[in-house]
Formats: C-alpha cells, structure tokens, sequence
C-alpha cells in the first residue's frame, strides 16, 4: 500500500512541474508557499504523530534555518548552495541541543518547554540587532539569478521539498519510525524492552527542527526577507493547527492540512476580515467532528 | 541446584512506592537455567520484586547482582540489555504495530540470537497473525506476543509476572506448555503467579511471599507431598 502511496505522490510531484506553463505568477507564489508549509508541517509530524512530543516551539528552528541561511546569504556573501547546507547543519545543532534539554520531560512539561525555548530564540533574534536586524528584520535576501523568477523557485522548491519529503517518508517508515510510535504508546514499556527512549526521542527532535530549518531557509528566500514573526510562537501555533487540522495520525495528513489552511485563509481574506474566527470555527470543529483530521476523514470514507 | 552456576542473586533489598515500603530483606538467588517461582497472595510483593530486578522501581537497599555485575539501580532498557527481559502482568503489546511491528522494533542487530523465524516456531499462533495489530488480539495471543517481544531482546533471564492471569484454563495449558520450551532452551526464568498448577508443573523451587518478605521456600515434590504448606500461605 504505501507503494501505491509513493507513485501517487510522484504523480502529484509530476503535475506541479507542470504549473509554470500555466503561466501565473500568482498561482506560483501561493503554490511555492503552501510547498514550504507542507514541509514545515510534516516535519513537526515526526514529532507530534509519530513521537507523541507536541512541541509549542518548532518556529524556533524554522527561524533559525531562516535566518542562519540570510545572514550567510546576504550578511557573509556566500554562494546559496554553500549557505543552505550550513544553515541547517546549524539548525540540527541547535536543534540537538535544545532537543537534549527537551525531552528529558514527558507531556505538558515537554510542550513547556519547548514553549519556553521557542520564546527564547525569538528574544535572541529580536535583540541581537546588529546580527538580524531586530525588529526591522533582514531585508534584500536575494536568492541566485537561476532562481529568481517566480517560475525557477518554484521548481526550485518543488525539488528540495520533494526530496525532503522522501526523506521523512523514509524516516517515518523505517525501524526508527516503528521505535518512535512504539515509545508514544508506552514510553516505560519500551524502556524495559530495551529502548534507550530519550536517545531515540533526541534523534527525532533533531530531526523534526532541522526539516523545519530547511523550510525557513525557503522561506527566507521566498520571501527575501526573514522578521522576527517567524520565531514567534503564534507562527509554532499555526503549523501546530496545520498538523491538526490535516491529521496527526497520517504521514499526509499535515500537508493536506498545510494545503487546506493556506488556500483557505488566502480566500477568506479577499471577502473578510474576519479569518482569525473562521480558523477558530475550523478548529472548533475538527477537534469536535473529526479528531483525526481531514486525512482521518478522507481514510474513513475510503473504508466505507 | 548445587551445581549451577549462580547468575542473579538478589541480595537483602528494599522497595519502597513513595513513603510506603513494599518490600524488606528480600534475598534469593537463581541458578542458570533454573525456574523459580515467586509465589502468595495479591500485593505481597511478586510484582515489586519483579519490578526492582528490572530497574523499574529500583530497591532503596540491597543489591542485586546479574551474572557478578552490579545492576542496582540501572535504567531499565540497560539492564534489558544486559539480558534480563521483563513480561509484566498488564500484558500491554503496542496497539497500533502489527504482531511483526511489535516484534521488530525490540529487535537489536548486534543481539540477534532470537529472530523471527525462531519466535514463530515456539509460538505459531503468531505468525499466522503476523499482519494483524496487536490491538486486534484476544487475550491469549496477547500475552504470547508480551513473551516473543521479549524474546527478541535476546534474554538470558525473564521474569515473568502472572502469565496465567485472566486468561481461560485451555490458554493457561497452552502457555505452561510455551514457557516448558523456553526452559528447555535453557533461559532462567523467575515466574511470580498464583495459579499453584502452573507453578508445580514448571519450577524447580519456590519462594513463598506474604508482607513484602519470602516466609518460606518449597520444592514441588514438597507440595505434592502435602500440599497444605503451600495453600495456608495462600488462604486468605
């Protein structure tokens, strides 16, 4: 079955390269964005689905990928295909680090602080001015010239989003995948059989953060410009929803969520003001009406 | 049992929940491939006993000793792997794997003397269920699949804590007769239980547990003989 899954995705990936020759600028833009948000997404999933940690800080190392690979871009000059490997190896130390910290607690504790963390790197990056440019934040990220049209960052996107996601596929499915789920539902059991929990838990943590990088980085360069709002807890709070609302027990659920809420909010905002309380009524009923998701949703019907 | 080498003995410990202490002084020792029995009524100790050897709620005093090293107060997944595999009485496999999911993701390369095959042949029940989830198992299939997830730790010693527990006498046969096998393939094995036929049939000593202390030790030939000595211990 997850073969079958495969060669759908690959359908899909087939399909997006084909967006450009539809020629709108617009559907890239959106479609670049829902791209990085659906790797944004899944990688916080590794945490929340598979491990069972729901993290209120995973913003944190979206700004850090964001930020590490503006500052080398546009601060130190170096060559984008040299800077985005740097930022995330940055990001994965962070991230271990942090991580090692992280899940020495269990539950709300581990959510804490993981809140408290989240917060803290945003004070840094709001403070450290003369490095990120503090509240102003870092503007004239400039990406490349091969890929600095709507057109070419798209495919860009499309490419490294694709790999990264084959990557955390494989990571989902594989005998760490089974250990982390195993922990999430039982963590002492799978420690008297054997399991060194926390090492497998920091492994995923870093994991998780450094996927999340990976799209910041992106986004830094979607957006050529990277704010302090990317750190902050209200955006850990929106990729929270994203994974919610598409289904946290579903490798795809967080991207059909990523999907659901960008395109969502883009057209509720054409017409209304008022999208902070649709997304609230959006959230009120997935948690009431489909707890799983729409991906739960969709995988019920199926068996139907 | 003079001639076995002497691979866990436990020595003099205390167990404590909190404030309250569960156990005083216990002390015994197993021989490599020997069975032993933790018998007595419910909340005497078995399960606290068991539980301190595995490094789950490690004794306030007292030592316990796994093949001459010193394992007191170890994490639990190390003195796993130090070979002592825990089965504990809530057979709780993990739901959402299937039967081979629950097995693999115990498994080890560098431990691999159980495999799956091996596992299948003791208990094949198993494998004919090997894609089902293990939330899906009755009671029985549970508990052998709580044992063969142990066995892919590769223990040299389980402690097993009431395998007869709530399941149906045919279950209970068919379970005296796996863990027979496991002890002709020469694992050690500590059983706490209560089921007296269980106990008789498998082990070749027993412990009898009231207050958190052993009161007595008995040989099956002893209780055959006069089976009083172990029901007065049992009578509430």
């Amino acid at each position: 079955m997850p073969h079958s899954r495969l060669l759908l995705g690959a359908g899909i990936v087939g399909l997006l390269a084909l967006l450009p020759l539809s020629g709108s600028t617009y559907l890239m833009y959106l479609s670049t964005q829902v791209l990085i948000f659906v790797l944004f997404a899944t990688s916080l999933n590794i945490l929340i689905g598979y491990a069972g940690l729901v993290s209120f800080g995973h913003a944190a190392f979206f700004a850090i990928g964001g930020y590490g690979c503006a500052i080398l871009l546009r601060t130190y000059e170096i060559p984008l295909l040299l800077a985005m490997p740097a930022a995330l190896v940055m990001t994965a130390i962070l991230s271990a680090l942090i991580g090692s910290l992280c899940v020495r607690l269990t539950s709300y504790y581990f959510s804490m602080l993981t809140l408290a963390f989240g917060q803290l790197i945003w004070a840094v990056v709001f403070k450290w001015r003369s490095m990120t440019g503090g509240d102003d934040g870092l503007l004239r990220v400039d990406s490349p010239s091969w890929i600095d049209t709507p057109a070419s960052f798209f495919i860009f996107t499309l490419l490294v989003v694709t790999l990264a996601m084959l990557a955390l596929w494989i990571v989902a499915h594989s005998p760490l995948g089974r250990t982390l789920m195993a922990i999430r539902e039982n963590q002492v059991r799978a420690g008297f059989l054997g399991v060194h929990t926390r090492r497998v838990q920091l492994v995923a943590f870093t994991i998780a953060g450094t996927f999340a990088g990976l799209a910041g980085a992106l986004f830094a360069l979607f957006n050529r410009s990277i704010f302090p709002d990317s750190a902050w807890w209200l955006q850990s709070a929106e990729v929270l929803i994203m994974v919610v609302l598409g289904g946290m027990n579903s490798f795809f659920g967080p991207m059909v969520g990523a999907l659901t809420l960008i395109v969502l909010s883009r057209f509720t905002l054409e017409v209304t003001d008022y999208w902070p309380g649709l997304l609230a009524i959006i959230l009120l009923a997935t948690l009431f009406f489909f707890p799983n998701g729409i991906a739960g949703l969709l995988k019920a019907k199926g068996k139907r | 049992m003079a001639d076995l080498p002497i691979d866990l003995s436990v020595e003099s410990i205390s167990t404590f929940y909190g404030l309250s202490q569960i156990l005083f002084d216990v002390s015994f020792t197993l021989g490599r491939g020997e069975v032993l029995a933790l018998v007595g009524r419910n909340g005497v100790g078995k399960s606290t006993t068991m539980r301190s050897i595995a490094g789950l709620t490690p004794p306030k005093k007292g030592r316990i000793k796994w093949r001459g090293q010193d394992i007191t107060g170890l994490a639990s997944h190390r003195v796993c792997r130090s070979g002592i595999g825990f089965v504990p009485e809530d057979r709780r496999v993990f739901p959402e794997l299937t039967v081979w999911e629950n097995l693999d993701v115990v498994w080890r390369p560098e431990n691999s003397e159980w495999t799956e095959e091996r596992i299948f042949d003791i208990f094949p029940d198993l494998a004919e269920l090997r894609h089902r989830n293990g939330g899906h198992l009755s009671g029985g299939q549970q508990q052998m699949l709580t044992i063969a997830r142990t066995l892919m730790t590769s223990p040299k010693l389980l402690l097993l804590d009431e395998p007869s527990e709530g399941l149906a006498p045919l279950a209970i046969e068919r379970m005296v007769n796996r863990i027979a096998v496991l002890k002709a393939e020469g694992l050690s094995i500590v059983l706490a239980e209560q089921n007296t036929e269980m106990v008789l049939a498998l082990c070749e000593r027993m412990h009898v547990m009231e207050k958190g202390v052993i009161r007595a030790t008995l040989t099956p030939e002893e209780v055959q003989a006069d089976e009083s000595r172990l029901t007065h211990f049992l009578m509430l």
